[in-house]
């Protein structure tokens, strides 16, 4: 978790799911972690859309869940929302666009699996006027982007790409965007067989559909157990 | 054993590694006066819940909705005692699926105090149904934001 000074880590207990902090590692900043499988780096981007922006990578003490920054450096792109896919192959920074005039973008950085560093991917992936959220299938090989799209980003659209099985790289399917009826705030991919995406709209319980999707060959993505796809206030939980 | 005039229950498991799909089952008497064939679909998925928060700072009603997701039509239908009542609004949540357990946690944000509670909730994996776990407070104004629970699931 977030806080003004530190990231707070909280070990969870297995069984009973209490939480007990374990550690309070500087410096927090007031933007979201990423963590990518299988959880040794940790990655934070602050800033605003505007360019520079400052990124940070932590190694994680697989004991106690503490930070250690091991790199910093500073970006000629703006900050934006950080993703990543289940496999941890790459970053998805969701940058917002800086006026209603201009488009906001999507840039995917390849993770180096031993060091965490991070590489820019020249990816044809675009554009996104107002990218939203990130939601991968059970296999993990199509990802799809909920983008405010159009003249002052009134219509919605989800943005599916094919990810490259190593790098993460993604491009564009045919007919990409697809229309969305409801809005695309959040957006998460039914697990078990990853036929359904569901999104939420202003209205949520009212509002809230699935749209069928490419049927895929169900996978549970880790086991035993399972892992969660969260997309802000959007929560599916995965049993295999 | 088949009873001859009794309605009996027969009950299929799937083993852990059977794949989530729709499966055809064909079901054929082979011996005495049970000479019935019928065909029937068994859909295997793995129960899969999606949880939502609604309300934002300052507009109530602030809920934390349960939603269990159909794999086979994509059809979502309210857990047992879907929508929790929240004292504050939600700004963030993230779930924790061990194999001891799920765990929902929410971030909650009372603007008028400034203050932050870090709520958790215990998942019901067979009904997705939510129980109130723990509830941390925080000093006003010390600006907590951002749940990430790492892929181990060990961590918050």
């Amino acid at each position: 978790m977030t806080q003004s000074g530190c990231f707070i880590a909280y070990t969870i207990d297995p069984a009973a799911g209490n939480l007990t902090q374990a550690s309070c590692s500087p410096p927090g900043a007031n933007s979201a972690l990423a963590i990518p499988a299988p959880g040794n780096f940790a990655y934070n981007v602050t800033g605003d859309p505007l360019p520079p922006s400052k990124w940070y990578v932590f190694s994680v003490n697989q004991n106690d869940g503490s930070l250690t920054q091991i790199q910093s450096y500073n970006s000629t792109i703006g900050a934006g929302t950080l993703f990543t896919d289940p496999q941890g192959r790459a970053l998805y920074e969701l940058v917002g666009p800086q006026d209603l005039s201009s488009c906001g973008s999507a840039v995917i950085w390849q993770i180096d699996p031993d060091s965490g560093v991070l590489t820019n991917l020249n990816t044809s992936f675009s554009p996104l006027c107002e990218p939203f959220a990130v939601a991968f299938n059970p296999g993990d090989t199509f990802a799809y982007v909920s983008s405010g799209v159009g003249e002052n980003h009134s219509q919605n659209g989800i943005y599916v790409g094919a990810a490259d099985a190593t790098t993460g790289n993604l491009t564009s399917i045919s007919g990409s965007p697809f229309a969305s009826g409801v809005g695309v705030d959040f957006g998460a991919v039914e697990p078990s067989q990853g036929k359904f995406l569901l999104e939420q709209g202003a209205a949520p319980l009212a509002r809230c559909s699935s749209k069928r999707l490419k049927p895929v060959r169900g996978r549970c993505p880790r086991s035993p157990g399972s892992r969660p796809r969260c997309h802000r206030t959007l929560c599916s939980s995965i049993r295999c | 054993m088949v009873n001859p005039g009794t309605n009996q229950i027969i009950t299929l498991t799937a083993t852990a590694t059977t794949p989530a799909a729709v499966k055809n089952i064909s079901v054929q008497g082979s011996t005495g006066k049970l000479n019935q064939t019928a065909n029937f679909s068994l859909s295997v998925a793995a129960a899969s819940y999606a949880y939502l928060a609604t309300g934002g700072p300052n507009q109530p009603p602030y809920d934390l909705s349960g939603f269990a997701v159909d794999a086979n039509t994509g059809a979502l239908t309210q857990v047992p005692g879907s929508p929790l009542s929240l004292p504050n609004a939600a700004i963030d949540l993230a779930v924790a699926s061990e194999t001891g357990g799920a765990f929902v946690f929410a971030l909650l944000s009372d603007s008028a105090t400034q203050t932050v509670t870090l709520q958790s909730y215990s998942v019901n994996t067979a009904s997705g149904a939510l129980t109130a776990l723990q509830s941390i407070s925080y000093p006003p104004q010390t600006g907590q934001t951002n749940l990430t629970v790492s892929p181990s699931q060990k961590f918050l």
